[in-house]
């Protein structure tokens, strides 16, 4: 039973009409795991997340929770739960009958005074005692978020879906709630599937990262993965990897004397720039590429100053915006060729920057990131 | 915005409720004085009132009203939830014309409803009396009903049916537990606004009743063929105010629903 995924589909399709909302989906979600479906809105993230919970029913493929088929089972006979975008708590039930709902059903036959410890236990868990004879429309968005969560989770399903639960709450609660889910997932032990469009969230939260694009996965891993070594150019500018080029692969290393190290290639880029990148597919030479570079990975130096990097050139700041903690700078390296650093600002206020001065800017290989398409 | 507008609108209101409201304050006024024939203010008397809880014929008269009334209401909220649920919750063929055909008999003359309903019965040959009055009471109160519950429904998130379904509830269980209470202010106004419907309606009902099922408006209306009696008079300040409470009450609870 050990290696039976929590979570299966096997090429799954949902069609509304003509739109084609999940694309043939197959995926397997490990036991315990925090996974997240990362994309924006009308990927198809929340339309796969009710296929797993029952609430759409696919054309076609196979859904297997704790490894059943669940395809013929309603939404009510299904182990999993989902914890709604906007709660979904029922205004005419105080809090604890919300999250007795579940339990007093007929079919779970549990006794009333069972009942009460659960819920009980269920507040406790959320840190919400004393707060069930409330309306859920006397608490907080917060509040009302963390019963939705203990509504779901004192049936101690399988799976927990969640649908962007986070997404109303402000900033700094957000921050709170997301350590709060991660605490309360290690409590319980059972797998979240965590649906979000804020790449942060879902870098911060999950085990692993699927991230959306028209009903298809574009990229699965964890998040680390997905993050420095981004597979697709969505990817990468869902990532935040502003800077994207393209080019033509001049030499690929072979570990000789031709001046390119082994596992490295060679690239010019379409303004005619000569650049090295890390390099671990096998490719051709000729072969036209583009490749991602995260802001925070190329320096800006003054022109005088002595550094190096595998890719050292001399630009010209266009652009500089104040963020805080960094300071992002665009630097021009020719008419049409921008790429964007982002540097500690007080790095910059160390060399005072102006816009429009030289600079020298550079990344190492290392840092430079091919994509696939 | 100019000063002067406020004042123009405050004199417009004025004048409209002066309009709506001026008939029903001298027919409420003339019920409290004790002059048969002229229009003159005699001195306060409570005579014609006690003069219309003397009558039989009067009372007979409520009596069928109410026994209209009632199950009319019953009857047609429970079919309106009914058709609401159908037209509001399930796809099919048609749907559209459905809630379209509903508004129809809203803004259709009642003297048109009155003369097709008198040739329906007389055509399945069904005698006239409380029962043809009843069914007819029905029939124009189920798209107001309806419309009215819609209404309610169209406001109730659909993912709270969601939730009850994903944490173990079947539609009927759903439905029980979730939806009517929801759905229970829009129905309890429903209710309370086809009473008066049902217990003000003249026109259909006179095609539709039969000899000796004669509803209140009805006997009014053959009282005032033998002379306008101040009684009259007393008789209309009650059938204005009753239901009128009714459409307080269903007017506020359809409000509180809102928020």
């Amino acid at each position: 039973m050990k290696n039976v995924p929590s979570v299966e589909l096997v090429n799954v399709t949902k069609r509304f009409g003509d739109v084609v909302a999940v694309d043939n989906l197959s995926l397997k979600i490990k036991e315990r795991e925090f996974f997240s479906l990362l994309g924006s809105s009308g990927c198809g993230k929340t339309t796969t997340l009710r296929l797993i919970g029952g609430l759409e029913n696919p054309d076609s493929g196979e859904i297997h929770i704790g490894g059943e088929p669940v395809n013929d089972r309603p939404a009510y006979e299904r182990s999993s739960n989902i914890v709604f975008q906007n709660y979904a708590l029922f205004p005419h039930l105080s809090v604890t009958d919300n999250i007795a709902f579940g339990l007093r059903l007929k079919s779970r036959r549990v006794p009333e005074p069972e009942i009460e410890t659960l819920v009980k236990e269920a507040l406790k868990l959320v840190h919400l005692e004393g707060y069930g004879s409330r309306r859920p429309n006397q608490l907080s968005g917060g509040q009302q978020q963390r019963i939705a969560l203990a509504r779901a989770l004192i049936l101690r399903p399988k799976v927990l879906l969640l649908d962007e639960p986070l997404g109303a709450l402000d900033r700094k609660l957000r921050k709170a709630m997301q350590v709060e889910l991660r605490r309360i997932q290690h409590e319980v032990g059972i797998t979240f599937v965590y649906v979000t469009h804020d790449q942060e969230e879902a870098m911060s939260m999950s085990d692993r990262v699927a991230v959306m694009r028209n009903g298809n996965f574009e990229q699965i891993g964890p998040p680390r993965e997905i993050f420095e070594t981004p597979r697709t150019r969505f990817v990468a500018d869902f990532m935040g990897a502003s800077n994207i080029m393209v080019g033509r692969v001049l030499g690929v290393g072979t570990g000789a004397a031709d001046g390119i190290a082994d596992r490295q290639v060679q690239i010019e880029t379409e303004a005619g720039f000569t650049i090295i990148s890390r390099c671990s597919q096998p490719i051709s030479s000729g072969a036209s590429v583009s490749f991602s570079i995260r802001p925070e990975t190329i320096q800006v130096f003054p022109p005088d100053w002595e550094w190096s990097a595998d890719n050292k050139f001399d630009g010209r700041i266009v652009e500089k915006v104040y963020l805080g903690d960094v300071t992002e700078v665009k630097v021009a390296l020719a008419e049409k060729e921008f790429v964007t650093s982002r540097i500690q600002s007080r790095m910059d206020q160390k060399f005072d920057f102006q816009e429009n001065a030289p600079v020298s800017i550079g990344w190492n290989a290392e840092d430079c990131n091919l994509l696939s398409d | 915005m100019t000063r002067s507008s406020p004042r123009l609108l405050t004199f417009a209101c004025a004048f409209l409720y002066l309009f709506m409201y001026a008939p029903l304050f001298v027919l409420i006024v003339f019920s409290f004085t004790p002059a048969e024939y002229s229009v003159e203010w005699e001195g306060f008397t409570l005579k014609w009132y006690e003069a219309v809880f003397n009558n039989k014929n009067i009372q007979n008269a409520l009596k069928v009203s109410l026994m209209v009334a009632i199950p009319s209401v019953l009857i047609s909220t429970a079919i309106g939830t009914i058709t609401a649920f159908a037209l509001y919750r399930y796809k099919f063929f048609g749907r559209g014309m459905f809630q379209g055909i509903l508004y129809i008999p809203l803004i259709m003359p009642d003297l048109v409803i009155g003369i097709s309903l008198l040739l329906f019965f007389t055509f399945i040959q069904f005698d006239l009396g409380i029962l043809s009055i009843l069914l007819a009471h029905v029939s124009f109160s189920i798209p107001l009903a309806t419309l009215v519950i819609i209404a309610r429904m169209q406001r109730i998130d659909r993912s709270l049916e969601e939730a009850a379904m994903d944490l173990g509830a079947d539609e009927w269980t759903t439905m029980r537990k979730v939806t009517l209470p929801l759905l229970k202010p829009g129905i309890v106004a429903a209710a309370l606004l086809t009473f008066p419907w049902s217990f003000n309606d003249f026109v259909i009902t006179f095609f539709v009743s039969g000899v000796g099922s004669s509803t209140l408006p009805l006997r009014v209306y053959s009282m005032i063929r033998l002379g306008v009696s101040p009684m009259i008079n007393a008789l209309g300040t009650l059938i204005v105010l009753v239901p009128l409470v009714f459409v307080i009450i269903g007017v506020y609870l359809e409000k509180r629903s809102v928020s």
